[in-house]
């Protein structure tokens, strides 16, 4: 019995206090955005914005997640009063462009590397000498030897 | 002796594909460039529209198809979508709006006093409520009670087609759909009101 009191007693320390699992006004305006002066909800104070985060206190206080929340508000005012696209449908292509492009340049990286290596070949490599050239160059260094 | 490389030097020169390249890049600076100061000359708003209606040129309105917010004077149910192009054959009065303009809360009275007017004589009072709560819309209708019909955009596309810089604006468009006189952009007034009346007067007795 005492195991099972500390334990619950534990578990209610680690758990988030309760205040903090509800939805906060906050929370749902930074995923919104404000339709007359395009900020982030959450930190605009146009006239629109006001009325709009009042909505969302009433809805919260309705018991409406943040999801649905959401929707009624594309519903109102259409798909660009969310902060960021949705990560569906056309939306998702504002998410893949950028990483899509990243692969695209990393696969580019050894195609332009071979181009630039054709542009500036190393300096040649010394032709091998000639008998000729050989036989003076021993010579020479019999010479510098002596 | 002669103790240089024997190897003639390697001529210096720009090959086709580097060529290439640099006129794309020195064409694609250019043309940013060339944005960057066209930005900057031209004005951040043309208006096409009151230019044209300057010139006498009597401009087609906007076409536009909105679901309706408030029924009335024949335009309704409420949700219907309708098109501005439907009513032609009346004088149409314009007017875009939002619960959140104080100016817009000014011209009501005015608005609905041409509506109680002219209505009955078949003009069309038509508000396009933008950028609004439905719930607010809907309780500034009721607030001013307001007898003539509303549509509704959330968006600012409305705006954009009639090339508003802010609210209120208002719009008058004859039986034929085209736009003789300026609009009135920004709050109406008595003045303005007396305007509008002299034209549908007129146009009324055509």
């Amino acid at each position: 019995m005492r195991r099972l009191v500390v334990l619950a007693l534990l578990v209610s320390l680690l758990g988030p206090p309760a205040s903090a699992l509800a939805l906060s006004v906050t929370e749902v305006a930074q995923e919104l955005r404000c339709v007359t002066c395009g900020t982030p909800l959450d930190v605009s104070n146009a006239p629109v914005a006001e009325r709009m985060k009042a909505q969302i206190a009433v809805r919260i206080g309705q018991g409406a997640t943040k999801d649905q929340i959401k929707d009624e508000f594309v519903r109102e005012f259409g798909e660009q009063v969310l902060a960021t696209p949705r990560k569906s449908g056309f939306g998702l292509v504002a998410w893949l462009l950028p990483s899509l492009a990243v692969v695209a340049g990393l696969c580019a990286i050894p195609f332009v590397t071979r181009t630039w290596a054709k542009r500036n070949p190393s300096a040649p490599v010394a032709a091998a000498l000639s008998d000729e050239d050989a036989a003076r160059l021993q010579r020479e260094l019999d010479a510098f030897e002596d | 002796m002669d103790e240089t490389d024997p190897k003639p030097m390697e001529t210096v020169g720009w090959s086709r594909g580097r060529v290439i390249g640099i006129s794309l890049g020195v064409s694609l600076a250019a043309a940013i460039v060339a944005l960057l100061i066209i930005g900057l000359v031209k004005p951040d708003q043309e208006f096409t529209i009151d230019r044209s209606i300057a010139e006498n040129k009597a401009p087609f309105a906007p076409e536009v198809t909105l679901p309706v917010l408030r029924a009335g004077a024949g335009v309704g149910p409420v949700g219907a979508n309708v098109s501005l192009g439907s009513l032609r054959g009346k004088p149409v009065v314009v007017n875009l709006w939002a619960s959140w303009c104080p100016p817009c809360r000014n011209e009501a009275p005015i608005l609905q006093r041409i509506a109680t007017t002219y209505e009955p004589k078949g003009v069309v009072v038509l508000g396009i409520n933008v950028r609004d709560l439905t719930v607010d819309a809907n309780a500034f209708i009721d607030e001013f009670d307001l007898t003539f019909p509303s549509l509704r955009d959330g968006s600012d596309d409305t705006e954009q087609r009639f090339e508003a810089t802010g609210l209120p604006e208002t719009f008058i468009i004859d039986p034929d759909g085209k736009m003789r006189i300026l609009p009135i952009r920004g709050e109406l007034t008595a003045a303005g009101a007396r305007d509008i009346a002299a034209h549908l007067d007129e146009v009324l007795a055509r």
